[in-house]
């Protein structure tokens, strides 16, 4: 039997109406998430991805809009029957997310530093969430939390857990904040750039932390971040975001091996790497995309080094080349070993 | 927590001490004194100035007087009033009830109307009602005190819902304790409604402006990751942090529940400090004068203490670093 | 010696009938109905004190003078010619004595029985005692310095100076009389400045028609009839007619209308401004209003014709300088500006509600508003106008000089304004600058200023103004004297002028002046020499203005500044 996927995202759009215009911050962005799946989003700030996630957990405030397209998740929390079915968050009412969100999406934003409300104990804002999703005592739901933070590799738990956020350090506030995101075991798990605004070795610690508790909870993960090099390891999938279009998605293998789209390519060249010989890092020319009003193009055709006669009229297509791998490209770099491993 | 409450108040007693000195010298070397107005008194004889410049001791250096005040002050004598021939603080006590009164309505007036206001404006922002509440507001800080004052004294003149100015009626000695209290309540209206819709508007867009910045802080956006209910998100979360500033915001409050008044207290007729300070001032009713200050003072202090308390009441932040 | 002959039988049958004596009630011819209650407002905080020697401020004296009484009273002129306490009053041959004869069988508040050993005692052991009142004794010596001596017979009283003195006879006369048995413990601790503060009020005893039933700092003083009174009127009515008096405190003339208007305070006195609001409304509502004369206070320019600069001196001295002051002042315009037209033009100290008023000085010299005038006098002085139409002395020097007032008053600031603009037509530049009360009263007196507009509070009697007019008076403040401030004034620049030597004496010798009609000629004289050389030069003053409720019927038939609405307040009563 085919597995299903847990979650599918079609043809999402998110925009902004401001005074000045649309921002078109999401455009048609799809992708199917499994469970298992690692889904690493990878792209500069401003391409997206963030609101992305955000849309699918349905954080977008107005002036905010899910302008089109379905975000389809495989679930039980609102069947009648107790059977799984998909049900379409874009539909969703605000109040009903309540139920999705925590329990079935756990969220880890940048900032652990501002994640937690600064004037409640740990205690206090991991019990919240389990007693509201899972319906069990706080006693109970105290216990749970202590042995989340067991988990998450917080040193006396039982102590710590009635310190304040300002009593903590950055990581050990992250390890908190992916113990809350967990503590209900969530089948996504949605990281936005988790370690980012840690220190390096923090930061190493926070991904180790990650990968362990992916596996160890089974959740599929939707992990978002603006280095390549970052989730090399981690993830099963990467879609490359860019002015809030994908360009690419295709498995990990396929993306550090067969590249297809030119900002893909630029963006591998921007990675440190000590397995190949580098003359030296290339950043990317040009300025990152203005999203307000963009023309239907390909944004990143003013970056573009392949540019040709066509992508000055139309957008082209996600297209599939192989069952994984799609490229938004009218002149996609040819599927060949672009890079030639080198013994060091 | 005790250790350092009574630091703070024996901090304080050298700055009263400086205030002391710094409002006498003031207030002594203003031109002129309290006997301006008899000498100005055509029947009043030159050998009658010149011995009432002794009786109230202006015929010695400025330094001399103060010295000699402060010596009464510490064996608890703060001086009689030059022109009410009674000791300073029993005038102080006899108004000070009023003075409380308005000031604490007025106080509960603007905050229970303010802070409400200002969170539904914010959780609301840029809806209508908030636009119309931030013009009412704003109307209420741009109309000036007295003139808002004599407009709602001609309402009450014109309609008799109110009465017109003072505080108890001509019949209170002959009502019940409630009809007394009753009493007092509506006569604290007016002055009430003045005094507070001049604050009503800067706290309200401080609560609407905290809660807003605080809306759009990370933490909420995690607690509704979390799966929080609205309610929870902005009640719990958005809300209790909002209020810290807020709580300053109250310890200043209270310590200007003395002073601020006068207008407003002369247009109503209500015997509060403020006109009995302002008259003192006017008529350099020195020992009147100083003990209101350092009453004031006294208040701006344990007002402040008081902020930090609550301060570190409601931030567990502020706690921990009190130790 | 006829007179004395018969003093002394009267004393004597006085004392034969000592056993029950028939109290000398007073009859007044009112007709009146008693009861009732009637709600007066008092502008400010309400009394300080209830001490009537101590008192300063009319919101504390407006109370105190209802509950006590003096040997006489004035009439509906302010001039003291009614019986009071005393039931006649008159000098010996050399003037140097005067008699009064106190009415017996009276009783105080409290009932205890008043006699003349309180008169005695409030003035020989109370208001003679330089430190036991705020106002000092000096209002009860004679010119040489002395208090007189007091002797007591029977029910006649006299006091004995070293030479004859009207002045301090009426300050005698005026003076209220004091319960000695309530007051004297604080005589003998010499303390009487403490006595009836505002925690008193309860203890207060009186001669006079009300005394305090209740009292709220701040907030009322309402006052009860004395069961005791001692006038009654034809039918027998024990007076005063009302049974109480309410004194509301009121912050502002504003509100104080708007409490006339909604019928809580029954008689007022309102502002210039206000009265075309009273008239219109008078008829609907049934109010009685109307107008006195002008004021008795008036504001006025001084210069410092002590001016240690020579040559703003030699300006301030020119009196043709000061009459040009006089007459580019355009009086009408500031009346109708500040007052409605409800003003008086005032030319001298003596205010025309007076009876002392000398009218010929309108005559003799009629500064009416013009600009021509006083460039003629400017002219006569020796002033002239350069090319520019600048005003330029005798030596080719600019004319042009400080003046200041009290900030926050405004009939005073608008005067000033209105000043500033005669004078420069004038070609003469004043710099105008409001200062704050006290540093004008420190300026004033020390004295270091150019010119000040100021007022002081006027009465009916032109002796009150001594202090001022005497050139070794303490508020002389146009021309002090080298012994009043030896730091500032310079003897070699002080210079006495003779009419201002002229008005010292006038007030010196109208002490003495036992005749009123002699007393009244050299009050005149005074006021023709103020309008010729204008030491002060006087402004304006608002017109006495009233409005009480038709339900009150007063005892004063014409209300004025020197007798008001309240005057004889027992005869006062309401339907």
């Amino acid at each position: 039997m085919e597995k299903k996927p847990i979650l599918s995202v079609r043809n999402l759009s998110t925009h902004f109406a401001m005074a000045e215009g649309t921002v078109k911050a999401v455009q048609d962005v799809s992708f199917d998430l499994s469970s298992d799946d690692v889904l690493g989003i990878v792209g500069e700030t401003g391409s997206g991805k963030s609101v992305c996630v955000k849309t699918i957990a349905g954080l977008i405030d107005p002036p905010g809009y899910i302008a089109n397209g379905e975000i389809l998740l495989y679930t039980d929390e609102f069947a009648k029957d107790g059977k799984k079915e998909y049900v379409d968050l874009a539909k969703l009412k605000y109040e009903s997310f309540s139920r999705i969100r925590g329990k079935h999406i756990g969220m880890i934003f940048q900032d652990p530093m501002t994640s937690l409300n600064p004037i409640f104990t740990i205690a206090d804002q991991m019990i919240e969430t389990i007693v509201h999703h899972e319906k069990v005592s706080e006693g109970e739901a105290r216990e749970r939390a202590i042995k989340l933070l067991e988990q998450v590799g917080i040193p006396k738990p039982s102590e710590r857990i009635d310190d304040y956020p300002f009593q903590l350090s950055g990581g050990q506030r992250q390890r908190v904040v992916i113990a809350i995101a967990l503590s209900c075991n969530p089948e996504i798990l949605v990281a936005d750039e988790p370690s980012t605004a840690l220190d390096v070795t923090v930061q190493a610690q926070i991904l180790e932390l990650m990968k362990e508790l992916q596996k160890q909870f089974s959740s599929s993960t939707i992990f978002i971040t603006h280095d390549l090099a970052v989730i090399a390891e981690m993830a099963t999938k990467i879609s490359v975001m860019y002015g809030g279009y994908q360009m690419e998605i295709a498995s990990v293998d396929d993306i550090f091996e067969v590249p297809m789209h030119p900002y893909t390519h630029a963006l591998l060249a921007c990675i440190p790497r000590l397995d190949i010989k580098q003359s030296e890092l290339l950043p990317i020319p040009g300025q990152p995309p203005v999203m307000m009003n963009p023309p239907r193009l390909c944004p990143f055709l003013p970056r573009c080094t392949r540019s040709v006669e066509k992508c000055q009229q139309v957008l082209p297509d996600l297209e599939q080349i192989t069952e994984e791998h799609f490229v938004r490209c009218n002149n996609p770099v040819p599927q060949k070993v672009q890079v030639v491993k080198e013994e060091v | 927590m005790l250790r350092y409450i009574a630091r703070r108040l024996i901090l304080a007693i050298p700055v009263l001490f400086g205030i002391s000195i710094l409002a006498f010298m003031i207030i002594s070397l203003a031109p002129g004194d309290f006997i301006d107005n008899f000498r100005m008194n055509p029947s009043i004889s030159r050998e009658k100035i010149e011995s009432l410049e002794r009786e109230f001791g202006f015929d010695k250096p400025v330094i001399v007087q103060y010295f000699l005040w402060l010596g009464q002050v510490l064996r608890g004598n703060f001086g009689y009033s030059f022109s009410y021939h009674v000791p300073v603080f029993s005038l102080i006590w006899g108004r000070l009830g009023a003075t409380l009164l308005l000031s604490i309505t007025a106080l509960i007036f603007s905050w229970g109307i303010a802070i409400p206001l200002g969170i539904y404006s914010a959780l609301h922002q840029y809806s209508f009602s908030d636009q119309a509440f931030s013009f009412i507001a704003f109307i209420g800080i741009s109309i000036p005190n007295f003139f808002f004052a004599l407009l709602w004294l001609f309402m009450a003149a014109r309609t008799g819902w109110f009465p017109i100015g003072g505080i108890i009626s001509l019949d209170f000695h002959e009502l019940s304790f409630f009809g007394k209290i009753g009493d007092y309540l509506w006569h604290v209206v007016g002055p009430m409604v003045t005094l507070g819709t001049a604050g009503l508007a800067g706290l309200m867009r401080q609560m609407r402006g905290q809660l807003l910045d605080q809306l759009r802080q990370d933490y909420v956006l995690f607690a509704r990751a979390k799966g929080m209910p609205e309610k929870v998100v902005i009640y719990k979360h958005a809300l209790r942090n909002a209020i810290n500033p807020i709580v300053t915001f109250f310890g200043f409050a209270l310590s200007g529940l003395l002073g601020g008044a006068v207008l407003t207290e002369t247009v109503f007729n209500w015997p509060g400090m403020g006109r009995l300070v302002i008259d003192a001032l006017q008529q350099q009713d020195l020992f009147l004068v100083m003990a209101s200050l350092l009453l004031s003072s006294l208040l701006l202090i344990v007002g402040n203490l008081s902020a930090d308390l609550l301060l570190a009441w409601v931030d567990p932040r502020i706690r921990y670093r009190f130790g | 010696m006829k007179k004395l002959l018969l003093v002394m039988l009267v004393a004597l049958v006085a004392v034969a009938a000592m056993a029950q004596v028939e109290p000398e009630y007073r009859i007044d011819p009112y007709e009146g109905k008693p009861g009732g209650t009637l709600f007066l407002g008092s502008i400010g905080t309400g009394p300080r004190t209830f001490n009537p020697f101590v008192a300063q401020e009319t919101s504390s004296t407006d109370i105190t003078d209802l509950m006590h009484q003096s040997m006489f009273n004035s009439d509906n002129t302010g001039m003291p010619t009614i019986p009071a306490l005393a039931t006649e009053w008159w000098f010996s041959e050399d003037g140097r004595t005067v008699y009064f004869r106190v009415r017996q069988g009276l009783k105080w508040s409290d009932g205890h029985p008043f006699t003349i050993e309180d008169v005695r005692w409030t003035f020989e052991d109370l208001y003679f005692v330089n430190e036991f009142t705020r106002n000092g004794n000096a209002t009860y010596k004679d010119a040489q310095g002395f208090l007189p001596e007091v002797e007591v017979d029977g029910n006649v009283i006299s006091f004995t100076w070293t030479e004859p003195n009207v002045w301090s006879f009426r300050a005698i006369g005026w003076g209220q009389i004091m319960p000695k048995h309530v007051l004297d413990e604080y005589v003998q601790a010499g303390n009487p400045i403490e006595a009836w503060t505002l925690a008193d009020w309860d203890k207060i005893v009186g001669m006079g028609p009300f005394m305090i039933e209740s009292f709220t700092e701040g907030v009322r003083t309402v006052m009860r009839k004395n069961p005791h009174y001692w006038i009654f009127d034809e039918a027998g009515n024990r007076l005063p007619y009302l049974e109480r008096i309410n004194y509301e405190v009121v912050g502002s003339q504003d509100v104080l209308l708007l409490k006339f208007e909604a019928g809580e305070i029954d008689i007022m006195g309102p502002r210039a401004a206000d009265w075309p609001r009273i008239v219109e409304q008078a008829e609907e509502k049934g109010w009685v209003y109307g107008v006195g004369g002008p004021g008795l206070g008036s504001d006025f320019i001084t210069f410092n014709l002590g001016h240690p600069d020579p040559v703003k001196r030699s300006w301030f001295r020119n009196v043709h300088f000061r009459r040009a002051i006089q007459y580019m002042m355009d009086k009408e315009s500031i009346i109708d500006t500040l007052f409605n037209g409800l003003g008086t033009a005032i030319y001298g100290p003596v205010s025309p509600s007076s009876g002392f008023f000398n009218p010929e000085i309108l005559e003799a010299f009629p500064y009416r508003y013009s600009i021509t005038r006083a460039r003629l006098e400017l002219r006569r002085g020796g002033f002239d106008w350069d090319a520019q139409g600048r005003l330029i002395d005798s030596d080719g020097n600019r004319v042009e000089f400080d003046l200041s007032t009290n900030a926050g008053n405004i009939t005073r600031e608008t005067i000033a304004a209105i000043l500033v603009d005669g004078a420069a037509k004038l070609g003469m530049k004043i710099n105008y600058a409001p200062a704050d009360f006290n540093l004008l009263v420190g300026k004033l007196l020390t004295p270091d200023y150019d010119a000040i507009l100021i007022g002081l509070t006027g009465s009916v009697d032109p002796g009150s103004g001594w202090n001022v007019w005497r050139i070794d008076g303490g508020l002389h403040s146009f021309n002090y004297p080298p012994e009043y401030n030896p730091d500032v004034i310079d003897p070699d620049i002080y210079e006495a002028f003779d009419w201002e030597k002229r008005i010292h004496e006038i007030f010196v010798r109208s002490v003495g002046e036992v005749d009123e009609q002699a007393r009244w000629d050299l009050f005149a004289e005074f006021q023709m020499i103020v309008a010729e050389y204008q030491p002060y030069v006087y402004t304006i003053t608002q017109n006495y203005l009233y409005v009480h409720k038709d339900s009150v019927h007063l005892a004063n038939p014409h209300p004025n500044p020197a007798a008001g609405t309240l005057w004889q307040i027992h005869g006062i009563w309401k339907d």
